[in-house]
């Protein structure tokens, strides 16, 4: 009888490694470039800060879109820790494509980690993306 | 000088022919070697055409640049400015105009013009990376031609 089994058993492990062995890490990276227009821009009130800017997307080189971005300081996250929550939307130059990434700025050295929070009709390949970076770039692994 | 022309004289015309031979079989390598390189240079320039993709555009540039221009209105905000958003200013309406006005821009692969809009849209998401991975890669590295007409 445990022979049976392991018989009838046996090719669906082996299918299942096969499968598992088969799946695709095509991780792909790409690098953005954020060119400020205008100044930063501080909005304070009772709870923290606001930060605000936008600008121009670049592509090694290439003018493919614009960014807005947010940045939120909250006084109920210690001093010591020094990091901001960022919003980041771009917009893509061609179409009517976006995408939106959320996560941390360390005004220590200006870091930033997150993901990408929200992805228009082409730009869908990013829903699940990762990214780092800091003010100027941001590397997004999808 | 029997002796010479029955002998020497027969050993050096064979060496002369074979010489000759030699000379022509390394000629036949060179021109093959040549063949082969210029059936790879065929390949290599074929592959470029086929992976050429331009973007195009019905929008002249300039006027983009005019409307891109306005948002530094939005990018300097202040405590007080809370403005209603149905009480958009001037400055505020161009932006949803260029998403608009964009809709209609393409590209072209393998010499074709293709609608970029409707690819995006019925692209699945695995289609979408591979999609999106190629364009990132040509994108300043010269194989991606941005202009505008």
């Amino acid at each position: 009888m445990t022979i049976s089994i392991k018989r009838h058993l046996l090719p669906g492990v082996l299918a299942a490694a096969a499968m598992f062995c088969s799946i695709p890490s095509q991780a792909a990276q790409t690098t953005f470039n954020f060119v400020r227009v205008g100044s930063l821009t501080n909005v304070d009130d009772s709870a923290g800060r606001w930060q605000f800017d936008g600008g121009n997307v670049f592509r090694n080189g290439a003018h493919v879109g614009y960014y807005i971005r947010k940045k939120r300081v909250s006084f109920g996250v210690p001093s010591s820790v020094n990091k901001a929550a960022v919003e980041t939307t771009v917009i893509w130059k061609w179409g009517n494509y976006t995408f939106t990434t959320q996560g941390t700025h360390y005004f220590g050295t200006g870091a930033q980690v997150g993901g990408v929070s929200a992805a228009s009709v082409g730009f869908t390949g990013l829903q699940d993306a990762t990214y780092s970076g800091n003010h100027t770039t941001m590397t997004i692994t999808y | 000088m029997r002796h010479f022309i029955n002998v020497i004289v027969p050993i050096a015309l064979v060496i002369g022919l074979a010489s000759i031979a030699r000379s022509q079989m390394d000629l036949n390598d060179r021109f093959s070697a040549l063949d082969a390189r210029l059936v790879r240079l065929d390949a290599r320039l074929d592959s470029a055409a086929k992976t050429r993709v331009v973007y195009r555009s019905e929008q002249a540039a300039p006027n983009v640049q005019a409307t891109i221009a306005t948002p530094e209105v939005a990018t300097a905000p202040s405590a007080d400015d809370e403005r209603n958003p149905q009480e958009s200013t001037e400055a505020d309406v161009p932006v949803p105009s260029i998403a608009m006005e964009m809709t209609d821009r393409g590209y072209m692969y393998a010499g074709e013009w293709t609608d970029m809009e409707s690819q995006l849209a019925t692209m699945s998401v695995a289609e979408n990376k591979k999609f999106w991975a190629q364009m990132f890669d040509a994108l300043g590295s010269g194989e991606l031609e941005v202009y505008d007409e």
